[in-house]
């Protein structure tokens, strides 16, 4: 009976700074996970994965129709594919396209649908309303387009890709134009 | 002593069961396999399903109340409808092929970002005004963004389609209403 209370006394101890080593790993596990929690250094800023809030500030940018605003979130070399322009826009030529954008549609809204973020992939599924009180210069053609005050509301998928920094890499634009024409009532039957 | 005893076992019992549950590895069940969050692959499958052409294939896809839009069609495709439109389709252009550019995942939801391309050599009746088009042989090629949203059982519940008409009307050389 000795034997087994001396045992009992010596496994317990053990058990018990097994279990509270158990117990404090997961603590450490939770921990770790609770670091999120923590102020945020520049450094975990540049190395995060992007979230739904780097979206959203995209989303607000568009919305405030501050060129500049919009500017800051692409990185000195990104460009803006659209499969209807001949060539991507680049940090330098989105200015002036974004500004007479802003000119012909002054009340141009860009509504969520949809964000889905993974790694430093964003897909934005977006509703675009506007009213066209503005000529439009076509970058595809060069032509410009008298303003008809006609109203269009169509879908766009925005495919975006960051930096580690946060700052927009990449832009692939997928949107509907026959929709756009037909509502604007420009298209014309070639 | 032996009343010692036997509290120390009571209590070290007791501390062994309490902590059992969080430190022993869980076994995936089926039922906890079906409530994981979808995958690239779930994606990749249901793109290797379109470009089998086997419209079983596809339709094993999608849940029962599943609802496919295209921002060009007036009232989405069903469970019921979705078969003879796809089955039009590939007959309209028996090479269609859809080319993974990009998937975006994040719990139930994905986007995929295809080029999709083929050649018109069947007849093609389209859904929105019944008009039906004669082949003509030509060659198409558009980016298409689709968004999709899955169940739990990771059956596909909602696709939103957008791609360009303008682009692939032109390609074609098709009338537009």
């Amino acid at each position: 009976m000795k034997k087994i209370i001396f045992t009992v006394l010596v496994t317990l101890p053990i058990s018990m700074v097994f279990l509270s080593c158990s117990s404090n790993n997961s603590s450490d596990l939770k921990a770790s996970k609770d670091t999120s929690f923590a102020p945020i250094t520049q450094k975990d800023t540049i190395y995060s994965p992007i979230t739904h809030a780097d979206v959203e500030r995209w989303l607000a940018a568009w919305n405030s129709h501050n060129i500049d605003s919009i500017n800051a979130l692409f990185a000195e070399d990104a460009m803006i594919y659209q499969p209807q322009n001949p060539k991507p826009l680049t940090k330098q030529t989105m200015n002036p396209f974004f500004e007479m954008v802003f000119k012909t549609y002054p009340d141009i809204k860009f509504e969520k649908e949809g964000i889905t973020v993974e790694g430093y992939d964003a897909a934005s599924w977006e509703n675009v309303t506007g009213t066209m009180t503005g000529p439009f210069t076509d970058p595809a053609t060069g032509k410009t387009i008298q303003p008809t005050g006609k109203r269009f509301e169509h879908k766009g998928a925005m495919h975006i890709t960051y930096k580690p920094d946060h700052t927009i890499k990449e832009v692939h634009i997928v949107w509907d134009q026959l929709i756009v024409l037909k509502q604007l009532g420009l298209y014309c039957n070639e | 002593m032996k009343r010692l005893l036997v509290i120390l076992v009571v209590v070290l019992v007791i501390d062994v069961q309490s902590c059992s549950p969080n430190n022993s590895p869980t076994v995936k069940t089926g039922k906890d396999s079906s409530i994981t969050p979808i995958t690239h692959a779930d994606v990749e499958r249901w793109i290797a399903a379109w470009n089998s052409h086997n419209l079983d294939s596809i339709d094993a896809f999608y849940a029962d109340d599943a609802l496919i839009y295209q921002t060009q069609n007036p009232e989405p495709l069903t469970k019921k409808t979705m078969n003879h439109f796809f089955e039009m389709v590939f007959k309209t252009y028996p090479d269609i092929k859809f080319e993974s550019k990009a998937i975006t995942v994040e719990e139930y939801e994905a986007v995929s970002w295809e080029n999709v391309t083929g050649t018109m050599k069947g007849e093609f009746t389209n859904p929105t005004t019944g008009q039906t088009l004669a082949p003509n042989g030509k060659h198409f090629e558009y980016e298409v963004a689709k968004r999709i949203t899955y169940n739990h059982d990771h059956k596909i519940k909602e696709v939103h389609i957008i791609f360009d008409e303008l682009t692939l009307s032109r390609q074609l050389n098709l009338p537009i209403k």
